[in-house]
């Protein structure tokens, strides 16, 4: 039997063709390819790194009904390993693209490690410098609103 | 920001005001209390967060502390190794109050909320014969102790602790009485129940194992729960003169107990239809000892001969970023 095929675009036009049982793991796609079956699916704000990377993901994750016997396409021990190595493997913007892309198709365990990664980095900074500078963000608070903040928080850490 | 550890959660809220507002909405997953012990040597307490397993300690603003006696809204009623000189401590804040002197010896002690609160109240409570007992009040800022003798028979029973509820300080002793005192007409009074009468707690048989009587406040009603050995914590409720036993899942209500101050909570995640007592299991792995009524066991082992609640330790609201 072969399998169904579904055809996702990136917001570059790239066309990825993927099988429906990878796909699905999305609820998005799930939905979408259920209300619209033969069409071309176009995720616009997501890039062909990034959705290339999503479909990776998806793919190994797949569990295969038809499969018969051991269907899982790996042990879930083997899977976490392979899930902190993946997300290792990605540079800090595109990781958080990668979050976003998790959260936009709503692939729950991806979101999952994605999330755990950030936490990872926000707790390995040694201070809120150091977050701001690993994450790009621009520090909008005066001086004496930071010492409010540490006021109000005292407390033996 | 609910993955974070709480030192990262705070550190991430000083980053800008996008991440200050992320971290404000996880906040109410946090709502259990923490529990505080004092160490029998050094000039410090410890702070343990039962969810997270962390241990926190911190320096007292005073040398020679010796217990905590309640605790309430944050604050700790502590005393000094001369027993008698009594102060309010907030560990987040450390703000202290001191008190008057109270060179009476007491049984029980409760203060009603927050000292920097106008309506706070403080009550000892000391039997000095079977029939007469001496209840003493006071403020924040008062200069002395107030107390009054009372003719009233407390007996030779298990009593709970006491407990403030809408101005009126209760106790509950295992006789099935019910002592009200309202300190602003100090005046004493009782009820007796014949339907919540313990009668295991008179029962000589089992003699060694601990029984605990409780009494805590669960929006404006009184609560009661009693432990015996390792059996089911049993708990009632005072609906309109009226005891009624508890519902056997407690209806998503936390119990946090301890010997001098109990508190509940309604919905803490992870730590429904429980009741947490401050120690850890004898595993020593920083987990709490509780009694979870969905799996009608305690984790995490069963208690045996020993007192559920240590004498040195009781609960207190987390820091105010937790809140």
């Amino acid at each position: 039997m072969s399998k169904k095929m579904i055809v996702l675009k990136s917001s570059e036009g790239v066309s990825f063709v993927v099988e429906e049982a990878v796909a699905r793991q999305s609820k998005i796609i799930s939905f979408l390819v259920e209300e619209f079956p033969d069409r071309e699916l176009p995720l616009t704000n997501m890039t062909s790194e990034i959705l290339r990377k999503t479909i990776e993901y998806c793919k190994k994750h797949v569990v295969e009904d038809d499969g018969g016997g051991d269907s899982s396409s790996s042990s879930s021990g083997d899977l976490k390993e392979w899930d902190v190595k993946f997300v290792a493997e990605i540079d800090q913007p595109r990781l958080m693209d990668l979050l976003m892309a998790a959260n936009y198709l709503d692939i729950p365990s991806l979101l999952d490690v994605t999330c755990q990664k950030v936490a990872d980095t926000i707790a390995a900074c040694n201070d809120e410098k150091e977050i701001r500078a690993t994450f790009n963000i621009e520090n909008d608070f005066t001086e004496e609103e930071v010492e409010a903040i540490r006021m109000e928080n005292q407390y033996p850490i | 920001m609910s993955l974070l550890m709480l030192k990262d959660k705070i550190r991430a809220s000083t980053v800008c005001k996008k991440w200050r507002e992320a971290a404000k909405s996880v906040r109410v997953v946090h709502k259990h209390q923490w529990f505080v012990s004092i160490p029998t040597f050094g000039n410090s307490i410890n702070l343990f967060d039962p969810l997270e397993r962390k241990k926190y300690t911190l320096n007292l603003p005073e040398k020679g502390v010796t217990d905590v006696a309640y605790s309430k809204d944050g604050w700790l009623l502590m005393r000094r190794s001369s027993f008698v000189e009594f102060f309010f401590f907030n560990p987040y804040s450390r703000e202290l109050i001191s008190l008057p002197d109270n060179e009476l010896p007491y049984q029980a002690i409760a203060f009603s909320s927050a000292p920097t609160s106008e309506t706070c109240t403080l009550v000892t409570l000391n039997r000095i014969s079977e029939y007469i007992v001496a209840i003493s009040t006071c403020y924040p800022g008062a200069t002395e102790w107030i107390t009054k003798k009372f003719h009233c028979a407390f007996g030779p029973n298990v009593h709970s602790n006491l407990v403030c509820v809408n101005d009126r300080f209760y106790r509950f002793t295992s006789g099935g009485v019910l002592f009200e005192f309202d300190p602003a007409s100090r005046t004493l009074s009782h009820q007796a129940w014949d339907d919540v009468r313990f009668p295991e707690i008179h029962n000589n048989e089992w003699s060694y194992l601990p029984k605990e009587l409780y009494l805590m406040e669960q929006k404006g009603e009184l609560i009661l729960m009693y432990t015996y050995g390792a059996e089911k914590p049993v708990m009632y409720k005072l609906v309109s003169s009226k005891w009624e036993e508890m519902s056997s899942t407690l209806d998503g209500l936390t119990i946090f107990a301890s010997m001098y101050s109990s508190e509940t909570r309604m919905d803490v995640l992870g730590m429904k239809n429980s009741v947490y007592f401050p120690k850890y299991g004898l595993r020593n792995n920083m987990q709490c000892v509780s009694y979870s009524y969905n799996d009608a066991r305690y984790y995490p082992d069963q208690p045996e001969r020993r007192l559920l609640c240590p004498v040195d330790s009781l609960w207190i609201d987390p820091p105010p970023f937790l809140r």
